[in-house]
């Protein structure tokens, strides 16, 4: 076992659990095929706001000794995302198979509630939302399901007598909150630029273990491996795209005219044409 | 339907936010026959009452939590309150489940049969991210948050909202009993549509908050900007370089009566507070006039305002990505340009 349990003074079962998604490459192009949405990069990656969640879960771990744990809902081969995760330092993960494909935030936070409670971790962080829908439900509905003190959008973490500590972004101000363990945060991606995996990372990750389990040998597994989605995506569009606006080159006294009208065009601006 | 717009109350003055998801709430009402109540959560939710009734609320259900608050207009540490406060709501004024409200009179009309469904919409500020799925989970409803766009076809909700990084449109459905949603901040013109309300009042919830303490309020510089509230934004980018650019986009917004805002650029620099990026990892805005300056335009950025009325951008850089979002577009150096205007404003207005 890592050397730093050894020395840490903390028990080698404390344990941070990181709720992870794969999502498309949405920063590569797309294309829409059928109704539906075609990246140009087929691999999916961790999502951004996941990989935030990991970094920090790793760097929590180097302070104090906690094993990181992975788990994500997703097919077979969302255990080659998983495996990344590994290679970025993770311990150990777990891959939920047989959810329905088209599950929504409140199918995944039950399943995921149900191996949270088996599991019992000391805290449960995840991105604040996924990378592909933006929908950012998941960590609310999951520390409602368990009766968890939560915190989200997280930019900040430490963990200091037996609480974690989470700087969180407001809407106008920045807020400290303590919560005693368990509980769960969810992370901006503001919080930190996460690590890439060594080759030393990735030959080691080969050998960590990576468990592959159906939903239905969960506790309530009956009840989840039929559970439905309560919202459906029925089409994806391009976005309508704004009228092309117009474009000024020129002196300086023509571009300061043009942006002046242009000010003046909105009332609020207080600018007279 | 029952359209109910949830508006938690912690500051003075009732958020513009707040206004739009009344405005909407009158719409879906309108069309679908029903009636629009609102539900205000918080220290100040009966001073807003009038203001709710102006804007259509014909049924006003109020909870004053008592909150120890530290700060105005900051949350301490609220998010299991109001979920509280959402469920016992849901709870004591549903036709179905009007059994043990004490403090209900028992005259409260319970004109909408079992069978029409209730629609709970809010506004998607940050307070309403932290609490909006976890009210989904206490409700067992489906959520739908972030939307662009929301109407009823008389089973269904339907809504959109962006995805992939706001170059997809989504349209979403969902048909359930009880259906929440959020609406984008500043889409929807506030329309007033005086009312006579009935108001309703309910004992606080006493929450569990399970050990949760706010430690510390960060406030930066004393400063409390709230950009989705905003109607006209300066966005920052990399081409104001120094504290002389910084300088000129203070004056200039000072001038036009506007807030900064920051690109992930400038997250990094350390000339700017953290609280004021906007993009898709942080705020999403929509304001009546988003000034681009020194700009880029990368997707990250782009999702956080694509969706504002006017768009004015100036970079160096004819090629930069904003310029194909710009209703107006100005290639040129701010260092130039900025000044020029600054006087070209100033000989004006004075």
């Amino acid at each position: 076992m890592e050397a730093f349990f050894l020395y840490s003074g903390m028990s080698q079962d404390r344990t941070i659990l990181v709720c992870a998604k794969e999502t498309p490459d949405t920063y590569s192009d797309l294309s829409f095929s059928n109704g539906g949405v075609q990246f140009s990069n087929p691999r999916p990656v961790l999502s951004a706001y996941d990989a935030s969640a990991l970094e920090e879960a790793l760097v929590l771990s180097e302070a104090h000794g906690f094993r990181v744990h992975v788990v994500m809902v997703g097919p077979e081969r969302a255990s080659e995302t998983l495996r990344k995760a590994l290679a970025m330092g993770a311990h150990e993960a777990t891959l939920l198979t047989g959810a329905p494909e088209e599950a929504d935030s409140a199918v995944i936070a039950k399943i995921l509630a149900s191996f949270v409670q088996q599991f019992g971790p000391d805290a449960v962080i995840m991105g604040r939302q996924s990378q592909d829908t933006d929908v950012g439900l998941a960590g609310g509905m999951l520390a409602d399901h368990l009766n968890w003190p939560w915190t989200t959008n997280a930019i900040g973490i430490r963990f200091e007598e037996e609480a974690f500590w989470v700087k969180r972004q407001g809407d106008s101000a920045q807020e400290w909150i303590a919560s005693p363990i368990p509980c769960l945060i969810t992370c901006s991606n503001n919080l930190n630029d996460p690590r890439i995996p060594t080759l030393k990372g990735i030959m080691a990750s080969k050998k960590k273990p990576m468990h592959i389990e159906g939903i239905d040998s969960l506790p309530g597994g009956d009840v989840l491996s039929t559970l439905a989605p309560t919202t459906s995506i029925e089409s994806l569009t391009p976005m309508p795209e704004r009228a092309a606006g117009e474009l000024v080159e020129g002196d300086l006294e023509t571009l300061v005219d043009a942006l002046k009208k242009g000010l003046a065009s909105i009332p609020e601006t207080g600018v007279d044409s | 339907m029952r359209v109910c717009a949830v508006i938690p109350c912690f500051q003075e003055e009732l958020r513009s936010s707040a206004l739009e998801v009344l405005t909407k709430s009158t719409e879906i009402a309108a069309s679908s026959g029903g009636r629009v109540e609102a539900w205000l959560v918080g220290p100040t939710a009966e001073r807003h009452s009038l203001k709710a009734a102006q804007y259509g609320a014909s049924t006003l259900r109020i909870i004053d939590l008592d909150v120890d608050s530290k700060a105005n207009g900051v949350r301490v540490s609220l998010g299991r309150r109001i979920v509280d406060a959402v469920e016992r709501l849901m709870s004591q004024s549903s036709p179905e489940g009007a059994n043990g409200a004490s403090s209900v009179p028992s005259t409260v009309p319970s004109s909408v049969p079992s069978s029409s469904p209730t629609l709970l919409l809010f506004d998607n500020t940050e307070l309403t991210k932290d609490v909006l799925g976890a009210c989904g989970a206490r409700l067992d409803a489906p959520v739908i948050a972030d939307v662009v766009d929301l109407s009823w076809d008389g089973h269904r909700c339907i809504a959109q909202r962006p995805t992939y990084a706001s170059k997809v449109m989504s349209t979403v459905h969902a048909e359930a009993p009880t259906i929440l949603c959020s609406i984008r901040a500043g889409l929807f013109e506030p329309v007033e549509k005086p009312v006579d309300a009935a108001s309703h009042h309910y004992e606080s919830p006493k929450s569990d908050l399970l050990g949760q303490v706010l430690k510390e309020l960060v406030a930066p510089d004393g400063d409390t900007v709230d950009l989705t509230e905003a109607p006209i934004i300066l966005g920052v980018g990399r081409g104001v370089a120094d504290e002389a650019g910084k300088d000129l986009v203070a004056k200039l917004a000072t001038l036009i009566g506007g807030e900064i805002a920051i690109s992930r650029a400038h997250f990094e620099s350390g000339m700017y507070s953290h609280t004021l990026l906007v993009g898709q990892s942080g705020k999403v805005v929509a304001p009546r006039l988003y000034l681009a300056l020194g700009i880029s335009g990368s997707i990250q950025h782009v999702a956080g305002m694509s969706e504002s009325h006017t768009i004015i951008a100036i970079n160096k850089d004819p090629e930069a990505p904003i310029f194909e979002l710009a209703d107006l577009g100005i290639v040129g150096d701010l260092y130039q340009i900025l000044p020029a205007l600054i006087d070209a404003l100033e000989s004006t207005t004075v």
